[in-house]
């Protein structure tokens, strides 16, 4: 039979250990030699005891016998009462026992044990001499295995499903070439150290911004969600690591804690979790933006290398220098097109002038006086230029030239016609 | 993060596409000369950036409301 490998009560006392033969024995023994001293040991009944009294006696007996005791069986009726106190009773096949778990060690529970759950058990008997009810006040209590931690992670890890937190498509895109990145982590550890390593060998020019934090114990996890959310207020990162190193199972715990999940489910800045322990997936993992199974990883993963970076900037200048070329180039041709197409329709608006100066010529020609003469027509033209037109333009005795196609002849009206 | 300089990250997308417009030939030339130079003035400031070196760590604190940001010593 194996037993979580951690305590949630640090420190607490190793008691040894009920429900093996020799424990029980042991306990038979105790009881035994209290009899033989006497204690016990009543012959006649003592009138007039009240209630108080003999509840008060047994309390003082029960509690002055038995040690603490690790004790096994199954949880039945778990329940937590407002005050955060918490109620249940242990059983085996025959018997079973009251428990109350008070609400400081209550308060290390990681989550309630399932009905019927097998657990053990580290309390003190006694009896809650109000109701004469003897009962076990529990300080520790294991599921079998790491069963409870696991039982809390599942419990936990179907409440944020069900909300749709873990969901892939809930998570986003980290920048390619953030500015600063947030680190939450202890300021002690080597995460630290790790971390700026990877950033100053590959992005020298990144800045860094810590938060410091506890990473493990109690109230680890209410740090690790202040310093998200005073990321998230303060908007100083383009993007956080949110991690530690290595460790049990009970150093990862506050990664698995509901308000490191709902501050990294909240957070305005995309989140990458680097939890040191590559086999087991932490809650942070889930809720998480990017999982990295170390804190380099996620130094490696936040930021790009800066010579392929310088590579890439040389490429981008290429491309752009061969766009521009490649437009100048287009330019010229479209110029030469444009001054060829020019010159074409220059001709042709040329030759159509041409054409219609000929023709208008020709038509000019035509109406001209000259051609009539060509044909053997003569002009009668009075002396002041005058062309004589009628009969009555012919007196007798006028003088006037007639224009024949290669001069003027002098002639003289002789008689009249009429 | 200053305002007048744009971030590293701003400067490369704008610089895909420059590069994408310059290189897509739909422009006019004077545009595309506007652009060349526009990628020209951020390639110097991205290649000044991947230059520069931050050595210090800052602490970020809570401080009531707000915060407070503090140089602490990297290593």
């Amino acid at each position: 039979m194996s037993w979580d490998l951690f305590s949630s009560a640090p420190g607490a006392p190793d008691p040894r250990r009920a429900g093996t033969v020799d424990g029980n024995e042991a306990l038979a023994h105790a009881v035994a030699g209290a009899q033989a001293d006497g204690v016990l040991e009543q012959p006649e009944p003592r009138a007039d005891w009240t209630v108080s009294a003999v509840n008060a006696a047994a309390r003082r007996l029960v509690e002055g016998f038995f040690p603490s005791l690790w004790i096994v069986g199954e949880v039945t009726n778990f329940t937590r009462a407002r005050s955060g106190h918490c109620y249940f009773t242990l059983r085996d096949d025959v018997s079973q026992i009251r428990c109350v778990m008070w609400r400081d060690e209550a308060r290390r529970l990681p989550t309630a044990p399932a009905e019927g759950m097998e657990v053990r058990a580290l309390g003190r008997l006694t009896l809650y001499e109000a109701r004469g009810e003897f009962q076990l006040v529990v300080s520790v209590l294991e599921g079998k295995g790491e069963g409870l931690w696991k039982l809390a992670l599942e419990r936990l890890k179907a409440k944020l499903d069900a909300e749709g937190l873990t969901a892939p498509g809930r998570k986003r895109a980290l920048p390619r070439v953030p500015a600063v990145i947030g680190l939450v982590t202890s300021p002690s550890g080597a995460v630290l150290h790790d971390i700026t390593t990877v950033v100053r060998r590959r992005a020298p020019w990144t800045r860094l911004v810590l938060c410091g934090c506890r990473v493990q114990g109690e109230g680890a996890a209410r740090e690790i969600a202040d310093a998200i959310r005073l990321f998230g207020r303060s908007g100083v990162a383009d993007v956080l690591i949110v991690g530690r190193g290595g460790g049990s199972v009970e150093d990862l715990w506050a990664f698995n804690e509901e308000v490191v999940a709902r501050a990294i489910a909240e957070s305005p800045i995309p989140v990458i979790s680097a939890v040191g322990h590559e086999t087991d997936v932490t809650i942070a993992d889930l809720v998480a933006d990017l999982r990295a199974p170390t804190p380099s990883a996620a130094a490696e993963a936040a930021v790009p290398d800066g010579r392929a970076l310088a590579r890439e900037l040389a490429r981008l200048q290429g491309r752009m220098t061969a766009g521009l070329r490649a437009r100048a180039e287009q330019g010229r041709r479209e110029i030469a097109v444009r001054a060829s197409l020019i010159a074409r329709s220059a001709e042709r608006l040329l030759a159509r002038r041409r054409e219609r100066m000929r023709a208008a010529g020709q038509r000019l020609h035509a109406l001209s006086p000259l051609a009539a003469l060509d044909r053997g027509f003569a002009i009668p033209t009075a002396p002041d230029g005058r062309i004589l037109r009628r009969r009555e333009d012919f007196t007798i005795g006028l003088r006037f030239g007639l224009r024949v196609r290669d001069g003027t002849v002098p002639v003289r009206v002789e008689e009249d016609s009429r | 993060m200053t305002e007048e300089q744009p971030t590293l990250e701003r400067a490369l997308e704008r610089l895909d596409e420059i590069a994408m417009r310059l290189e897509g030939g739909e422009l006019e030339l004077a545009d595309a000369l506007a652009l060349y130079e526009e990628g020209i003035r951020l390639l110097r400031v991205a290649d000044s950036a991947l230059g520069s070196a931050e050595e210090k760590i800052q602490q970020l604190t809570a401080d009531g409301e707000g915060f407070r940001l503090r140089p602490v010593d990297a290593e």
